[in-house]
């Protein structure tokens, strides 16, 4: 997985997907999962980070990029696609503990203390299985294959 | 009639607590106590899985601090397998501790307690949080994160990523360090060492004004224990020796191997906490309370061993332990600060050895021993792990002390020692909020990490009861 600093020259400062999850909880790691995949197939210009949690210091990470993707599962067993929605900085959660801490907070943390305010989208995986385990549901792994072609998808627009 | 205050959640820790304060009749604080609420059972759950994999499991009692307990736990694995790990390995696991060190402590001081420091106890509770922090001093927060983006940094440019790298096994690591992660160490570490002149001066400016906090929260006599290097009785992180001094800064123990750890410390189960409660057992239950972490360390050792650290401490101990033992509570914010210089130093120093880049990072061993003790310091304090393991190296016992633990008497005594002095003439269990936020404040000197892996999930608000001594709830109230 590759290593974001965010102390990139301007030049590098691209596309940033942000994959995050715990794999110990089957459908959780759903983030981690689409980041793996997107890594694999290589596209170009793409920074990503595979994370347990989100961090105070990805916000200069954040900070650097053009756009920004976050990938997190979520609890909805009854829908089977990907919800794709636009982000906004937003002084919600606290963004310095990472239990507690959200994309639009992250996002604000990012414009507040570091400048930078790029496009961003959550992009939600449906999970129905959260307990104990390494893979993915059938279902969650479905999703999580759909989430890889409408994430290049939404990177590839000018 | 004798009331019950309860504090729950505690706020801006790592893990989920509560506090009771207990009334007498007269409305004055009668005892307090600290209650760890979550249990999580990682040493029954580990038995049966082989050795090699107790690295991994153990790393995810925590999220914040998981790099001690892979250290720790692959000290555990050498000591089973009986094998000296390559130099350059044992310098290596140094430099990841010293990361975990740095990046704990910067969020413990920058963005869990500086807005008490900064903002006030009594401040407005809705802006005494990050964004008033923000708001208030953003190039102190904006600092904060670099620093601990530098201890992360470390840590994933050793371990392939930050939290819960796979990376010291038994024998050694699984990868030494290569020449880009070194160079990008080496480049960052002036701006890391700034940040830390910067907190440690703030930190200095404010303490005149803090006399009373130093007073009353959580200073009293207690025991120190902490690790030692074996020459020199220098302050360490990784390795060396168990030491144990007084408040008088009488050594009490000395050179004691780690691996008899149990000879020293016994441990007790309160009926009101998950939390067991370490003790030193030629004092007792609980006189033999000690504590351990930052403000341990720097009085168990004789100095650092680097400049900058050095000229700090002594400062330090000048300045708040009329150049001695400093048995305040409060000072584990200074103490961390001055850890933090001497984390920064040392990754300077070992990243100058000249096999710093050696490949040769991890002996082979098979199960040459049955049993294995593995100690190191955790930023809380002295982790300890003991595992017996049978012929095939799958394990059969577990004993984990997690540093936080070896504090829980202290916090217990801190606790009640604010709140006695705070906490007065209680009517019809109103008490103000500020006044609860030093209770707190207290626990929050300790920086306790209860298991942060366990998800809170939504909002965590704090709420204050107030009950008798039969469960009923005089007044109720709760903040966000």
């Amino acid at each position: 997985m590759s290593t974001t600093t965010g102390r990139e020259p301007e030049a590098q400062r691209g596309a940033l997907v942000i994959g995050y999850g715990n794999t110990l909880r089957s459908d959780d790691g759903a983030g981690p999962f689409v980041a793996r995949a997107l890594e694999l197939r290589g596209p170009e210009g793409l920074r990503i980070v595979e994370a347990h949690q989100l961090t105070p210091e990805m916000a200069i990470a954040i900070s650097a990029a053009k756009r920004v993707v976050f990938v997190d599962a979520t609890d909805l067993p009854q829908e089977s696609a990907p919800r794709v929605s636009r982000l906004e900085p937003e002084p919600g959660a606290d963004p310095l503990n990472p239990h507690a801490s959200d994309p639009g907070s992250l996002l604000w943390l990012a414009k507040t203390l570091f400048g930078g305010a790029p496009e961003a989208w959550l992009v939600a995986i449906p999970g129905a299985e959260f307990g104990f385990g390494e893979t993915l549901s059938p279902g969650a792994a479905r999703a999580s294959a759909e989430a890889v072609i409408q994430i290049e998808a939404l990177l590839a627009r000018t | 009639m004798s009331q019950r205050i309860v504090i729950d959640p505690v706020t801006r820790i790592e893990g989920h607590a509560k506090i009771s304060i207990f009334l007498d009749e007269a409305g004055e604080v009668s005892d307090a106590r600290f209650h760890v609420v979550e249990f999580r059972g990682f040493e029954k759950f580990c038995e049966g899985r082989p050795i090699g994999e107790m690295a991994g499991i153990t790393a995810r009692i925590c999220g914040i601090c998981p790099i001690s307990h892979i250290l720790a736990s692959a000290k555990t694995g050498d000591d089973v397998l009986t094998v000296e790990i390559p130099p350059t390995a044992d310098k290596l696991r140094r430099i990841m501790n010293l990361g975990q060190f740095t990046q704990s402590h910067a969020l413990s001081f920058f963005h869990l307690s500086s807005p008490d420091f900064l903002l006030g106890w009594d401040s407005d509770p809705a802006a005494r949080n990050v964004f008033g922090l923000i708001a208030k001093d953003p190039e102190l927060a904006r600092a904060g994160i670099r620093l601990r983006q530098f201890g992360q940094e470390v840590i994933e440019l050793l371990g392939g990523k930050k939290i819960h790298p796979a990376w010291a096994v038994p024998g050694g690591v699984r990868e030494p360090l290569t020449k880009e992660a070194h160079k990008h160490i080496l480049d960052h570490l002036p701006e890391a060492r700034a940040t830390a002149v910067l907190a440690l001066n703030m930190f200095k400016k404010m303490l005149d004004g803090t006399r009373e906090e130093s007073e009353n929260f959580g200073k009293f006599r207690s025991l120190f224990i902490g690790l030692v290097s074996r020459e020199g009785a220098l302050w360490e992180h990784y390795d060396g020796v168990l030491r144990v001094v007084d408040s008088d800064g009488n050594i009490l123990v000395d050179d004691l191997d780690p691996r008899r750890y149990s000879e020293i410390i016994g441990e007790v189960v309160e009926p009101f906490s998950y939390l067991k409660s370490p003790y030193y057992k030629p004092m007792g239950y609980p006189q033999g309370m000690y504590r351990v972490g930052p403000l341990a360390r720097l009085n168990v050792c004789t100095r650092i061993g680097t400049p900058l650290a050095d000229a700090e401490l002594a400062e330090y101990r000048q300045r708040v332990g009329s150049g001695g033992i400093v048995t305040s509570s409060f000072m584990y914010h200074y103490a961390r600060l001055v850890e933090i210089m001497a984390a920064l130093e040392r990754i300077g120093m070992l990243l100058h050895e000249p096999d710093i880049l050696s490949t040769r990072v991890r002996s082979g061993g098979s199960i040459n021993k049955l049993e294995g003790v593995g100690v190191s310091e955790a930023p809380r304090g002295t982790l300890f792990h003991h595992y017996h393991v049978d012929e095939n190296g799958l394990i059969k016992k577990v004993n984990l002390i997690v540093a936080t633990g070896n504090n829980n008497i202290a916090m217990n005594r801190t606790v009640k020692q604010i709140a006695q002095h705070y906490i007065k003439n209680v009517k019809d269990g109103q008490i103000p909020e500020g006044l609860l936020n030093r209770v707190e404040g207290g626990i929050r000197c300790y920086d306790p990490c209860l298991s942060c892996s366990t998800h809170a999930y939504g909002q965590m608000p704090m709420q204050v009861s107030v009950m008798d001594a039969a469960g009923n709830v005089l007044a109720q109230r709760s903040r966000d």
